[in-house]
């Protein structure tokens, strides 16, 4: 089922000034129901201002946004509920954490939606559950807490609005290899508990390969392709020469098959270890 | 004497109750490329700022260059011998134009000014950023805006420069420019490098990898040494490339790093199979 779909948009930047440089050239988007999109691109592609659109966080030059059919800049009154429907994180959330208490944090926001005191406690406790922090925490500081629990609370926040998309800037940057792994886990989870759409923007090519069922990749202000990571990696090639990296064991299996191999392209280790083998078993079974 | 010691440090914030540097000694010797790895909080930045006297022991000493970091009155001294750039490229950027924000450093220790102007062509050269010296560093990419910034330490001439995870908000090009510029300055200068890092495949690219966990040195060797054991890195919150991770799990017992290694290694593997 179409969730958002983004028609024609186009963005200028500094538009009518000798700086004017176009940032999204005639974007055609759909997001689904329920899936988990990826947004690739290197530096000053487009991704973060296409995502700025899908809020009306910027408002679109040209083209539209629709959300469940219908346009999101139609009734002006109504916009604020649609933030609340697609919940934006930036790079960096921690930075936006404001309050004295992790509590009174999480729950800025569902107080905003106009929620009573009861239905924001109970999102104020789920959220902070979904992102794996005790309710011990609830009484601290945010300051108090190390950079990947600011991280953690600062999304919870986003995730105490049950927004139907929930659109993440970059949600790993920074951050350790452990800590990584531990975020993406917990987003995985409550993907699966709520059956929130994900939209999010990602540098890791190894983590994007992970996570996402379909992959966008904007190349000067256009989108270049879509596609299931599958057949996104298949063109390899083609993303390292638009300035993007792609998984490791891609590259090394590209290297292979140009030295004279034919093994299928892979983009996850597992993957390749199952063709190697694969390839390994199924000639031996001829010997 | 080494370049750097330190000599049985132990460093502890002011109200923490805890050390984060514990009872560490360290020495590394001028012109040598080290990367620090370890999770958030096993003491990198902070061992990172004993370099350059941003902080000093609680416990011990920190020489660089024969210069004991805790005396105050050689503290220009050695701001002068050790650069330090920082995570965020939009942190450290003075000036309005490239040229005078690399200018900015020297104009400080008093250069003059036709060597000023020597220098920060020199330093925007070896970065690659010539061609951007009169642009505004607002208009820059990440990637350009650090190598600014590496531009600017290499204009005060330093003989050491620490990098604390300077590459974290950039893209993989971004990256890639400053691994480059960075073993560019090793190579050709001579200028010791201490380069923390969460990325494991910059990692190892260094000569010599140091493991923090907790304040202490858990490993201390060339990469391999370092890597070697794939469990505990995973256990002390590291990752290791995915080359090794591959390896492993296809039951070959070798620490591989690199790619090309890995496709050499899986050749010899694999033989003739998969080539049909």
């Amino acid at each position: 089922m179409e969730k958002l779909k983004v028609e024609n948009l186009s963005y200028i930047y500094s538009k009518g000034t000798p700086f004017e440089y176009l940032a999204l050239d005639k974007i055609n988007l759909t997001i689904f129901q329920g899936e988990t999109l990826a947004v690739i691109g290197h530096t000053g592609s487009g991704k973060s201002t296409l995502i700025g659109h899908l809020n009306g966080l910027f408002k679109a030059q040209e083209g539209t946004v629709i959300f469940e059919g219908k346009d999101i800049w139609a009734d002006k009154n109504d916009l604020k509920n649609i933030r609340f429907k697609i919940g934006l994180c930036f790079q960096y959330p921690e930075y936006q954490l404001f309050e004295e208490t992790v509590y009174k944090d999480i729950a800025f926001g569902p107080k905003n939606m106009g929620l009573d005191e009861k239905e924001i406690d109970r999102r104020v406790r789920q959220s902070l559950e979904y992102m794996g922090l005790e309710e011990r925490y609830l009484t601290r500081s945010p300051f108090e807490m190390s950079g990947g629990q600011k991280r953690k609370v600062a999304l919870a926040g986003i995730l105490a609005m049950e927004p139907d998309i929930l659109v993440l800037d970059e949600p790993t940057a920074g951050l350790d290899p452990a800590a990584r792994r531990n975020l993406f886990e917990l987003i995985q989870n409550y993907k699966e508990k709520s059956g929130t759409t994900i939209v999010f923007v990602s540098h890791s090519m190894e983590d994007v390969a992970k996570l996402a069922d379909r992959i966008v990749v904007m190349n000067h202000g256009k989108i270049e392709m879509q596609g299931t990571p599958e057949k996104i990696f298949e063109h390899a090639e083609h993303l390292m020469e638009i300035g993007l990296s792609v998984p490791s064991v891609t590259k090394i299996f590209l290297k292979l098959n140009q030295s004279g191999y034919h093994l299928k392209p892979v983009y996850r280790v597992d993957d390749a270890v199952r063709v190697i083998q694969n390839a390994l078993g199924g000639a031996a079974s001829h010997e | 004497m080494s370049f750097i010691e330190f000599s049985d440090v132990t460093f502890r914030y002011p109200d923490s109750k805890k050390d984060t540097i514990k009872n560490l000694s360290l020495k590394i010797e001028q012109g040598e490329l080290i990367s620090v790895i370890g999770h958030n909080g096993s003491g990198k930045s902070t061992l990172a700022k004993l370099i350059n006297g941003l902080l000093t022991p609680t416990q011990g000493a920190v020489t660089v260059n024969g210069i004991t970091t805790a005396q105050e009155e050689k503290r220009i001294d050695l701001l002068q011998q050790v650069g330090m750039i920082f995570q965020n490229p939009d942190n450290q950027i003075v000036a309005s134009i490239v040229e005078e924000d690399v200018a900015f450093g020297p104009e400080n220790l008093g250069v003059p000014p036709e060597e000023i102007r020597k220098r920060v062509d020199e330093a925007l050269k070896t970065v690659g950023m010539y061609d951007y010296r009169l642009k505004a560093p607002h208009n820059l990419s990440g990637g350009q805006k650090q190598r600014v910034a590496i531009a600017g330490i290499l204009a005060m001439q330093p003989k050491c420069i620490v990098m604390d995870e300077s590459t974290a908000m950039l893209d993989p090009i971004g990256r890639k420019e400053v691994m480059d510029a960075v073993k560019k300055l090793n190579e050709q200068f001579g200028i010791t490098i201490i380069y923390i890092t969460h990325f494991m495949n910059e990692a190892v690219e260094a000569h010599r990898v140091i493991l923090l966990d907790h304040g202490e040195i858990k490993k201390d060797g060339s990469p391999k040494e370092v890597f070697s054991d794939y469990e505990q890195m995973i256990n002390y919150g590291l990752d290791v490339p995915q080359s090794y991770e591959l390896v492993k799990k296809l039951g070959i017992d070798a620490c591989i790093l690199e790619e090309d290694e890995c496709v050499a290694l899986l050749m010899q593997h694999l033989g003739v199979h998969g080539k049909a």
